[in-house]
């Protein structure tokens, strides 16, 4: 089944949610995404929703450190919400908790 | 475009030219087969519509000649006959020709066939220039990766050296690997050890972990910590790579002679020390993110260190082997890869964790670089006679003729952050000493100055890095007199001189403790328990021609024949 990415946005809160393989083949969707997050003003607070994310890789991670530089220029907090068991030892492994709010 | 008609006809000539030129159409004739392949030849026409019964050369044959000129390029042929009957039309289909025209020709079928195959002709003309582009760009990055291979089987040094110690399975993904598994020895003759997982696979992540491979046996050759390796390691990474590109790392540093592991794991799956029967007795997880993603301020430098009371091997791999899939899309797993390793198996364990990775990926397409490595932690200890330091001839307290002289006065911010032994040694580099002298010098220089520091300024008792534990005790009170070190000098100087027709290298250590009680010390030590402690100052007197103290121990001269 292919993976899905997709953004909600709220005034100040917005969500970036992915389904599926989080793995390089999703990287054009996931920027697209985040463009249109990060283009709306007023945005805040960020949270990437993993809950459906299934397998993550070193690229993913990639996406992800990428991501959260620019939300920084842009004074926006980002999340990681929803992270699943598998998912879960992945971002321990790479230490990411040191770099992002894991939930 | 331009059209070629061939009829023996003059009237079907003129007929069907009159009205194809009325479509815009440029228009070439041909009485019969021959003229029609010569005028094909030298016109180039778009397309061509040919009469099957034709004087000299009839249709067939001439689409069958035409057919041979350029067999690449396709021109669409249309037939025109009375004959309609299915064995006409799949003799001319075999002959080469697209399409059949049944006379007498309706213009209005003739205008829309004309159309309809040239359209087809574009297509398949915008495929073969595709096919071309595509074809010479496959052909450009054959080269590169030629060159690229090239250049990389220079850079990784082929040692074969570590073959006894080393044991390592690197399978690509592609034709490059992103994983780079390496080795070299510090003057000291420490093993350094380095597995290195660039982000993604391919030539873009072998490219990424160039860097880091020549930074790693530079630095390791000055005998520079693994501590300030790692250091340098993650600026280089930080500063030449893409924000969302990373290298997991791990980097271990043994030193066969006091039997100790250094290893600094960031972003790695767990390395693991298991003893030959089996049992495992250490894991070092991953308590770093991988080099390139922290700033210098940020960045954790320190190795967790371990000494080894029975022998084994460490354990290590990069992601791609527990992520491994086979045929049926099961991963290897890290479970059954840490099970499997905490078996008996004494010296041949990498063979059968390499013999069940290979059947687990026999027939599954590989996705990730896969690394495997096994280095042998062993080697008998050497009990070596506890004696008294070797008085200096009363030639060697002369100074002689000096060659030349180096000094170096450390305070303690200096000894807390400097890593001041590759720096030193690389004065003596630029004096031009013998390497073999050199590595010895490092040694010799290493004991020294290790020993004031621990000793003599932060007050260690060597007598705890006896057994495990208590060497993980000493390391981590180490580190903590270490950070609260004020108001300390260490004092190094180093002096090459000749007398009476020896080559000499003078080697003085001095510290601001307070020093030890020499005859004290002795006595303790002529207990057989101590004799762990006192390895490194023996290997430091097999070495040198004398090791002298000071009254007050806390200043220490060897020298060094450079003959």
């Amino acid at each position: 089944m292919a993976s899905t990415v997709s953004n909600h946005i709220s005034e100040s809160k917005a969500s970036l949610t992915i389904n599926g393989r989080f793995d390089f083949s999703i990287h054009r969707d996931f920027r697209a995404n985040y463009e249109q997050i990060l283009g709306a003003s007023g945005v805040r607070e960020l949270d990437v929703d993993l809950k459906g994310v299934d397998y993550v890789d070193s690229s993913a991670l990639g996406m992800l450190l990428l991501l959260r530089e620019k939300a920084t220029t842009k004074n926006i907090q980002m999340k990681l919400v929803g992270a699943q068991s598998a998912v879960r030892q992945v971002l321990e492994v790479a230490n990411f908790g040191r770099l992002f709010a894991i939930s | 475009m331009k059209i070629l008609l061939a009829d023996d006809t003059p009237e079907n000539l003129f007929l069907f030219s009159q009205h194809l030129k009325g479509q815009g159409h440029e228009i070439v004739t041909a009485k019969n087969g021959e003229e029609a392949v010569a005028a094909y030849r030298s016109e180039h026409p778009d397309l061509v519509i040919m009469d099957v019964m034709m004087p000299v050369m009839d249709g067939y044959e001439a689409t069958a000649d035409i057919r041979r000129i350029d067999p690449t390029h396709w021109v669409p042929i249309i037939f025109l006959s009375a004959n309609t009957d299915d064995g006409e039309r799949t003799k001319g289909l075999e002959a080469g020709g697209d399409d059949y025209l049944a006379k007498p020709v309706n213009l209005a079928i003739l205008t829309n066939k004309v159309r309809a195959l040239r359209r087809i002709a574009d297509m398949q003309d915008q495929v073969s220039h595709y096919a071309r582009e595509l074809q010479a760009n496959l052909e450009q990055n054959r080269d590169e990766q030629q060159l690229a291979r090239h250049l990389l089987n220079h850079i990784v040094r082929q040692d074969k050296a570590e073959q006894e110690l080393v044991n390592a399975w690197v399978a690509p993904a592609q034709h490059f690997t992103g994983d780079v598994a390496i080795t070299a020895r510090t003057p000291a003759n420490e093993l350094n050890v380095l597995l290195a997982d660039a982000t993604g696979h391919g030539l873009a992540a072998a490219i990424s972990v160039l860097p880091v491979i020549e930074t790693f046996y530079s630095m390791t050759e000055k005998g520079f910590s693994l501590s300030s390796i790692v250091r340098e390691l993650n600026r280089k990474v930080k500063h030449l790579l893409p924000i969302d590109r990373f290298v997991a790392t791990v980097l271990i540093s043994i030193d066969y002679t006091n039997r100790t592991v250094r290893i600094w794991n960031g972003g790695s799956p767990e390395v693991v020390f298991v003893t030959d029967g089996g049992v495992v007795q250490r894991i070092w997880k991953s308590v770093h993110p991988a080099l390139g993603i922290l700033s210098d301020a940020e960045f954790d430098s320190n190795p967790q260190v371990y000494l080894w009371d029975e022998p084994g091997e460490i354990i290590l791999c990069s992601d791609g082997l527990p992520e491994a899939e086979d045929s049926a899309g099961i991963p290897f797993s890290m479970t059954r890869f840490l099970s499997l390793l905490s078996r008996p198996y004494g010296t041949g364990r990498f063979k059968v964790l390499a013999d069940a990775l290979q059947s687990h990926i026999q027939g599954a397409q590989q996705r990730d670089d896969i690394s495997l490595l096994a280095v042998r932690c062993a080697g008998e200890l050497e009990w070596l006679q506890m004696t008294e330091a070797i008085p200096a001839s009363p030639q060697h307290n002369t100074t002689g003729h000096s060659r030349w002289r180096f000094s170096l006065s450390l305070s303690a911010e200096e000894i807390k952050h400097l890593d001041a032994l590759p720096l030193i040694m690389n004065w003596l580099d630029q004096l031009q000493i013998n390497p073999e002298h050199r590595n010895q010098a490092f040694l010799i220089l290493g004991e020294l100055f290790n020993n004031a520091l621990d000793h003599g300024l932060l007050h260690l008792d060597s007598k705890l890095k006896q057994d495990p534990d208590g060497f993980e005790q000493f390391i981590s009170m180490r580190e903590a007199r270490l950070s609260q070190l004020t108001d300390a000098t260490i004092e190094v100087d180093l002096e090459r001189f000749y007398l009476t027709g020896s080559d000499l290298l003078r080697l003085r250590v001095r510290d601001s403790g307070p020093g030890f009680d020499r005859a004290a010390m002795l006595e303790k030590r002529k207990d057989a328990a101590d004799q762990l402690s006192g390895r490194g100052i023996m290997l430091v007197k097999q070495l040198c021609l004398s090791l002298t103290y000071s009254e007050q121990g806390n200043d220490v001269t060897a020298v060094y024949s450079l003959a």
